[in-house]
């Protein structure tokens, strides 16, 4: 395999948009929490997939999180790209602990274990971008097969997304809250709708 | 295209075979297939695709290039605008004290209810305390309660309102920035309980006493800055911090709204404000009752 194949990054626009937004509205410490967070997360992915051997082709990063593409061999197995998936969700709820347990003596550990907790555990919804998604996805395709896994995990992803989407805007109605908070829902939305406008099924080619 | 699904079972198998056994190549392949469909149907429009995405990529990287250098330049020039954004948005959501809360419960620092309860209160903010004008007694067990998460108060404050038994007005006439209860400290970064109200004023305004009284200390703290205290009827202290100057003595007898200090930011103060606080003996009141911001 040739080393010397530079990984591609794709930075999508909307990316610099949000953080230019962010770096804004929020306070340095949350920006640097939630930062931390997403950086240890995707680095838990890529450790994973360089120690069983797979290539990143590419990189793009999107406000939701990066997406790997891998060069097509060596093939990674079912269970090896459930481990790769996990590895990310896993890597924050570690650390998690980890931070909470410094919080003794550091006073912004809580605020970084927060993160770390809230970021891991969002990722593990079974909605299709997110890793929850993926794991179930590839849990569903190794006991059946890649179409059903389809049409069952894309159902669930959008019985999920509706259901969050309504409990987020009672909960808003009912304690009014901000409207912000929504963007926190719709932010897998958006990437299901994009990746769906990407990633649909051509059957004709 | 959606014919050829149910027609062309053959086309069907042939791609299946593509799909292979995971779903990254899976969705690579599809990735592919796509771009593939959308160059064929469009060659000419993707060049155009190509150039609108790259003047995407350089506008909004300009942008953050231009919030940094402004955010880094002049941090100043934000704040307003930032403020009424977050005011527009009906923002009421603190979520360093919301991820804060979750940390704590992670720690087992604090019982889950009791961490849930907090990052909701960080998350929806608690209702907000109708300020009416000073001396308003309608209605103060109900606001009382609703002010703050009552269930995880100190043990030396009251957030009942009291009969103070005598006049009083404004110590300053300023906005207010931060109230009486639980509230992420902006230096230390962990959640206290502030004791007073915080009306932000331009350096040097004129403080004056809350009510007749006798001014029972003028000191220096590192945290209060340099402090004065007027002792009231019925054994009620005011307190005032973070002066730039006390003009009162200690001992001096001062009516009503008389000069005493001006606002400064000494002490752990991040901008010129005057911190007030009453109490009698040990117990902590909530001044906002009886000043109107």
């Amino acid at each position: 395999m040739s080393r010397s194949e530079p990984v591609k990054i794709h930075v999508s626009p909307w990316t610099t948009l949000l953080l230019a937004v962010f770096i804004w509205a929020a306070s340095p410490e949350l920006l640097a929490a939630l930062l931390l967070a997403a950086l240890l997360h995707e680095l838990g992915h890529y450790a994973m997939l360089k120690h069983q051997g797979a290539q990143v082709e590419a990189i793009r990063i999107s406000p939701f999180g990066a997406q790997m593409r891998l060069r097509p061999y060596p093939q990674l197995s079912y269970g090896q790209e459930m481990l790769a998936v996990l590895a990310g969700p896993g890597v924050n709820l570690i650390l998690a602990f980890v931070l909470a347990a410094a919080g003794k003596w550091w006073n912004l550990g809580y605020l970084f274990s927060g993160a770390q907790l809230v970021l891991g555990l969002f990722n593990l919804l079974p909605i299709l971008p997110l890793d929850g998604g993926a794991f179930l996805w590839l849990l569903v395709a190794w006991c059946t097969e890649p179409f059903t896994a389809d049409r069952l995990v894309g159902a669930i992803s959008r019985c999920m997304t509706v259901f969050l989407l309504l409990v987020g805007a009672a909960v808003i109605y009912l304690e009014q809250g901000s409207p912000f908070l929504l963007l926190g829902a719709l932010g897998p939305v958006w990437s299901g709708m994009s990746e769906k406008k990407l990633v649909k099924p051509r059957i004709s080619r | 295209m959606t014919g050829l699904k149910k027609k062309g079972g053959k086309r069907i198998d042939h791609s299946y075979a593509q799909k292979r056994r995971s779903y990254s190549a899976y969705s690579r392949l599809q990735q592919e297939q796509g771009r593939e469909n959308a160059a064929g149907k469009r060659k000419t429009s993707a060049r155009r695709q190509e150039q609108i995405r790259l003047w995407q990529l350089v506008v909004s990287a300009a942008i953050l290039v231009l919030v940094v250098a402004v955010k880094l330049a002049a941090p100043q020039t934000l704040e307003g605008y930032r403020e009424r954004l977050l005011q527009l948005m009906g923002e009421d959501t603190d979520f360093v004290a919301a991820f804060s809360a979750v940390g704590r419960a992670v720690g087992l620092e604090e019982g889950l209810e009791e961490a849930l309860n907090d990052a909701y209160t960080a998350v929806f903010g608690s209702q907000e305390v109708p300020v009416g004008p000073a001396g308003t007694t309608a209605g103060l067990q109900t606001t009382a309660a609703t002010v703050d998460t009552p269930d995880t108060l100190p043990e030396n404050v009251s957030m009942l309102q009291q009969v103070l038994g005598f006049d009083y007005a404004n110590p300053v006439v300023g906005t207010l920035t931060e109230r009486f209860g639980y509230r992420l400290h902006p230096i230390d970064g962990d959640m206290q309980f502030h004791y007073g109200l915080d009306l932000e004023a331009a350096e040097g305004t004129v403080i004056t006493s809350f009510a007749d009284g006798k001014v029972t200390a003028v000191g220096e703290s590192s945290a209060l800055g340099k402090y004065v205290t007027v002792l009231h009827e019925g054994g009620f202290t005011t307190l005032y911090a973070h002066c730039s100057r006390i003009t009162a003595s200690s001992g001096q007898l001062v009516r009503m709204s008389d000069p005493i200090a001006e606002v400064g930011q000494t002490g752990e103060a991040t901008g010129p404000h005057l911190h007030f606080e009453l109490y009698r003996d040990t117990t902590y009141f909530n001044p906002i009752y009886y000043v109107t911001v």
